[in-house]
């Protein structure tokens, strides 16, 4: 962008010389503003012979020179093809194969057993699902014990007392008292103390 | 050349996480602790287990009652008589459900094996059947008494003991020798893949490797132990469903000997137990090779089936030790190479 920005302001410094500058003036405040209106400056007439004569003028060497290098300076360099060898690429690829190689070399060096990951056995190991499977072989008669039990509740008129599910409920209800005891207990010590202090 | 060395630097350090990602021997497969369907499954079968135990706690309580009226007891003793015998379907359908999801996602089996995994499909099928006669049943609770619960759930109760509860025991045992078959491929390709480890160890000098060979070798009888086990369980459920199979044609010809004696139901199921029990001893007398049948002639079939479960329990908890000697091997390893 810089660069096109400095080749724009050479080319508004240079200017076409003073005889080439005069004559164009000339030829175009000759011209008639419409075909049947007279010439201007009355030089109508000669038209013919100034247009010859315009198309023999030319630009000065330098002018030419000028014009010609900014026009094929600018824009052409913008679309100018990428050479095919890139250093910058060539360096970064010649450090990856260097990673590659040396990581390589350093895992081949170094004794290792893949196949012997804790994690990837022990994932292994849960997959299997071998505990939920034996427990599932083991709760299998505990699904018919209950079910038996229900059927047989639902047939009789009396309670049978020594229905195990009768049995584990009461069961898990006392051991869940003690703590509920101690819980009351310290409770009431907290309560005669405040009545005490 | 700076920005030669932005890229290079760069690269590099992208290299290296490449390369740590490529070579680094962690391999996990589905580390993600996904909950497996297996104990999906079994958590909603002890739930309906855990309902079907409280309905009864609620009647057992009515029952106790001396607060209510004779009426009000009665009425309430109904519908928790009618709670209870809904959730025990409900459990029942879960159960066979389950099961037969899991017969249906058994692969690899052979074309005897595979014949038998859909005549259990289709038994099955017809449980499940039977618990919607009984939910629609229910479905009119208007018209069920107390004298009428205790009919229907006597019967289903028979209907479980004499026809579900055998049948069933032999499809989940068939289900377990051939889940287990899978567990045994997944064990022994691990197991090879550990010795071709231990070998490139043995080739480089690792100096554990005597010890490693040790833990293998104990794998190895594990395993072959689990095999074992698993292989009794079959040579079992199969000479057992051999006997099955003939002693049907024998109750069926029994049953109508029976029939024409106008024999109960009840006295027909014995006859039918009696029939199974006396083919067992039988084919246990005859042939030598039933191992399962010569060992224990007098045990009814019911309960062979049932310690085929036993058999598979055994092969599971080898599988189990030998996944313990792998990662004990494992541990060894890592102390080693730090």
């Amino acid at each position: 962008m810089e660069n096109i920005a400095e080749k724009l302001k050479k080319l508004k410094d240079i200017q076409p010389d003073a005889e080439y500058s005069q004559r164009s003036k000339m030829v175009i405040l000759v011209a008639p503003v419409s075909p049947k209106e007279k010439p201007v400056f009355g030089l109508g007439e000669n038209i013919i012979e100034i247009l010859k004569k315009l198309s023999q003028i030319q630009p000065d060497a330098g002018y030419s020179r000028l014009s010609k290098l900014v026009i094929l300076g600018a824009p052409v360099l913008s679309i100018k093809k990428r050479p095919i060898f890139n250093w910058q690429v060539a360096f970064s690829l010649a450090g990856l194969l260097l990673v590659l190689i040396t990581g390589n070399m350093l895992h081949n060096l170094k004794p290792t057993a893949p196949n012997l990951n804790t994690l990837t056995l022990e994932t292994e190991l849960k997959d299997l699902n071998i505990d939920i499977q034996l427990a599932k072989i083991d709760y299998s008669q505990k699904v018919n014990e209950t079910v038996s039990l229900a059927l047989k509740e639902i047939g009789q008129k009396q309670t049978d007392h020594l229905n195990p599910i009768i049995l584990e409920s009461e069961q898990t209800k006392l051991s869940a008292e003690p703590a509920s005891d101690n819980q009351n207990k310290k409770e009431i010590d907290n309560l005669l103390d405040q009545v005490l202090l | 050349m700076k920005k030669i060395l932005k890229y290079f630097v760069l690269i590099s350090a992208l290299s290296l996480i490449a390369v740590n990602f490529t070579l680094a021997p962690l391999s996990v497969a589905s580390a993600d602790n996904q909950p497996s369907n297996l104990q999906d499954s079994f958590n909603k079968i002890k739930e309906s287990v855990q309902e079907v135990k409280d309905s009864t706690k609620n009647l057992i309580t009515t029952k106790d009652s001396d607060t209510l009226s004779p009426e009000e007891k009665d009425k309430q003793e109904l519908n928790q008589r009618l709670d209870i015998f809904k959730k025990v379907i409900r459990l029942s359908i879960k159960e066979t459900e389950d099961t037969k999801n899991q017969l249906k996602k058994l692969a690899n089996l052979d074309e005897k094996k595979s014949a038998l995994r859909d005549q259990f499909e289709t038994t099955l099928e017809g449980f499940l059947k039977f618990y919607d006669e009984q939910n629609k049943i229910l479905a009119k609770p208007e018209e069920i008494d107390l004298i009428k619960i205790k009919e229907i759930a006597q019967a289903f109760k028979d209907w479980r003991e004499k026809t579900y509860l055998p049948e069933f025991n032999i499809v989940t045992d068939f289900l377990l020798i051939n889940q287990q078959k899978s567990t045994l491929e997944m064990t022994q390709n691990r197991f090879n893949k550990i010795s071709s480890d231990v070998l490139k160890l043995e080739k480089i000098n690792f100096k554990g490797t005597n010890e490693l060979k040790k833990s293998l070798s104990l794998a190895a009888d594990y395993i072959q132990e689990a095999k074992d086990f698993r292989q009794e369980a079959e040579d079992k459920f199969l000479s057992l469903e051999e006997i099955r199979n003939a002693s049907s044609t024998t109750a069926s010809s029994t049953n109508i000997e029976a029939s024409d004696l106008d024999a109960t139901s009840t006295e027909n199921a014995a006859v039918l137990n009696a029939a199974i029990t006396i083919t067992v001893e039988n084919a246990s007398s005859t042939t030598a090779s039933s191992a399962t049948a010569t060992s224990t002639p007098s045990i009814p079939i019911e309960d062979q089936f049932l310690s085929i479960k036993g058999l598979v329990g055994n092969s599971l908890n080898k599988i189990k030790e030998t996944y313990q000697i792998f990662i004990e091997m494992s541990n060894f390893v890592k102390k080693l190479l730090i």
